[in-house]
């Protein structure tokens, strides 16, 4: 983490370091700190423009726009990361096992994430939330089970790579158990590739998070998710341009400052640039 | 302790008449090589690249996948391993009782890896950890000093790219010697690095070698490294056994004709220009089977025979062996 804050070589990176820092950890702290109950219907307060009593206004419903992006932050965050974490657990497990085996078990189980890998996240969705009722939790995972193949492929194939070189060889030499090899030298020699592909994917997957609770397969519209906010606000624009505003500046700003951020860490974990 | 059962002057490792073919395609590709290697012995096994000698040792110890023992009989501390899943038999003797260094010293340590965990890990994997956290880490830093690595306290927290070469493998054979193994198998350790650095490290490996009572198997394709480093060479060609003789005959005395002409080949100092003479022809390469001399088609001694009669096979495991038909070379 502190290694975070010596790798930035521009202001843009370090401007993208802190605006994570800022968004997580309003993810962790926004709901203690909010003005107002985000979910506190109030008609006498509504479509308030931002001011001093409402920072970022209020919205169709009279609920404080603020205090429902700062939940926001949080349930948008902890979905993002739920879906990365899910799918780096399955993808690598699938990946480097895969790889380990080999053979025709390798290629069964790859062409199976191909397949996977054919089927667009939205309908994917569609299905979820027809089957399990549209909710946050059906988007969750049909972004889970659009999101592993990916990390499935990318870990076999780094994992392939790192099993043919001579420093696994020595290990084998050594007596080293598989399981060992596994978490001591696979890996953490993966780890920099996969660190660098998930955080370019957290702003993907935060954008379909979005996505999907904006089109209303996603979060439904009362729960503070910033697509649903927006998806909320729309019909407010003429009158009310802070309600889409807000949210559609924060999902923007976050997934630039996590954009920026996996690129800095591709430059400065390149392989070929190692701890250099 | 000795081993109850064993003689003093039974050899460490006996290899008698090892056949090694591909997996995939089943071509054979070592055939008929016998040697044995004495307890505190340091062994040579000298080739020209694609002579079979990396394959050889490296199948011997379980370490070359796509390749497998098909004959023969291997027996290690008078211990005879099966033929049967061989490679699970011998990789089970690896890591304590034969250790390996590997050819190249800048891929062959774990790069995400602190060196002193590398040969801490070793430790570990050979015998548990029978004196605790604290006293593993002391004995590490001990082997560090040994190989000589300057301040070994400060080098046990660093990664391997932060060392040279020479350093590396330096550590690479620290990390063999930590698991005290019987047997050192170093496979062209030095080949990656600078020619100062080479002598240097294999001065300090045969050295500590010899301190810490093992025995060595040196393979390199430089006969003048292991003229002046091992007691005893063999030499393979074309994946056939020609010649296992003592470093100090060779050059002196009359060996295998293979042997006289890869020393024809070494510049030396008491050598002049005009006595250095290449080998006509090309390297047949391993897999010449076991009819006729592989070496037959370069020699200058051929005689129709060679090129027919089947490969003498080093039977009784003798400290010498010439496999000439002729019978150049024999003692």
């Amino acid at each position: 983490m502190l290694r975070l804050l010596t790798l930035p070589k521009t202001n843009i990176e370090r401007a993208a370091v802190i605006l994570a820092l800022i968004v997580i950890l309003v993810a962790i702290i926004g709901p203690f700190v909010t003005p107002y109950d985000p979910m506190q219907i109030s008609f006498r307060s509504k479509l308030l423009a931002p001011s001093s009593m409402h920072w970022f206004g209020t919205d169709g419903s009279g609920r404080d726009v603020l205090s429902r992006l700062l939940h926001g932050a949080q349930l948008t965050l902890s979905a993002t990361f739920f879906v990365l974490i899910a799918g780096v657990v399955i993808g690598c497990t699938i990946g480097i096992f895969s790889a380990f085996v080999g053979g025709a078990a390798d290629n069964a189980l790859m062409r199976l994430a191909d397949i996977w890998l054919g089927f667009p996240p939205l309908i994917l969705a569609l299905g979820f939330a027809s089957a399990l009722g549209a909710s946050l939790q059906a988007a969750i995972w049909a972004l889970v089970f659009s999101w592993w193949p990916n990390y499935a492929r990318l870990s076999r194939m780094v994992t392939a790579d790192i099993l043919s070189q001579k420093f696994i060889a020595s290990a084998d030499a050594l007596g080293v158990p598989l399981h060992r090899k596994v978490f001591r030298y696979v890996i953490p020699n993966a780890f920099d590739v996969l660190i660098v592909q998930v955080t370019l994917d957290i702003s993907a997957v935060m954008l379909a998070i979005s996505g999907l609770s904006f089109i209303g397969v996603g979060a439904q519209i009362p729960q503070p998710e910033w697509g649903a906010m927006i998806a909320d606000g729309r019909s407010y624009v003429a009158n009310g341009w802070w309600i889409v505003l807000a949210p559609g500046v924060a999902i923007f700003l976050t997934a630039l400052a996590f954009n920026v951020i996996g690129d800095m860490l591709r430059r400065e974990l390149d392989p070929t640039s190692r701890r250099r | 302790m000795t081993h109850p059962t064993l003689a003093p002057e039974e050899p460490l490792l006996k290899v008698e008449d090892a056949t090694i073919a591909l997996r995939v395609g089943g071509r054979t590709m070592v055939s008929g090589v016998s040697f044995a290697v004495n307890r505190r012995e340091v062994f040579g096994v000298v080739g020209e690249s694609g002579s079979g000698k990396t394959l050889l040792t490296r199948t011997l110890f379980g370490l070359q996948d796509d390749a497998r023992l098909t004959a023969g009989r291997v027996t290690f501390e008078g211990r005879t391993l099966p033929l049967e899943g061989y490679g699970a038999a011998v990789r089970g003797l690896l890591g304590h009782a034969i250790g390996y260094v590997p050819q190249d010293p800048f891929s062959s340590l774990n790069p995400s890896m602190r060196i002193g965990k590398q040969i801490t890990e070793a430790i570990y994997l050979a015998k548990g950890w029978p004196m605790g956290a604290e006293r593993t880490r002391e004995a590490a830093i001990a082997l560090m000093a040994e190989v000589g690595i300057p301040e070994p306290a400060l080098a046990f927290d660093q990664y391997p790219d932060q060392f040279s070469g020479g350093m590396r493998q330096r550590i690479v054979f620290a990390i063999a010697l930590s698991q005290e193994p019987k047997l050192l198998v170093a496979d062209e350790p030095t080949t990656a690095l600078d020619a100062i650095t080479q002598r240097r490290v294999i001065e300090m490996m045969l050295d500590r070698s010899r301190r810490h009572g093992l025995a060595v198997i040196l393979i390199s394709h430089n006969l003048e490294l292991l003229r002046q480093s091992v007691g005893r060479i063999a030499v393979l060609y074309g994946g056939q056994l020609l010649n296992i003789v003592p470093a100090a005959d060779v050059g002196t005395h009359a060996a295998h004709p293979y042997t006289e002409a890869l020393f024809a080949c070494i510049p030396t100092r008491e050598k002049a220009l005009a006595d250095i003479r290449s080998i006509p022809g090309e390297p047949v390469g391993a897999g010449f089977g076991t009819s006729g001399c592989a070496f037959a088609s370069r020699c200058a001694y051929a005689e129709p025979v060679c090129l027919t009669a089947p490969l003498p096979l080093n039977a009784g495991i003798t400290s010498g062996f010439s496999a000439c038909l002729l019978g150049r070379g024999a003692q």
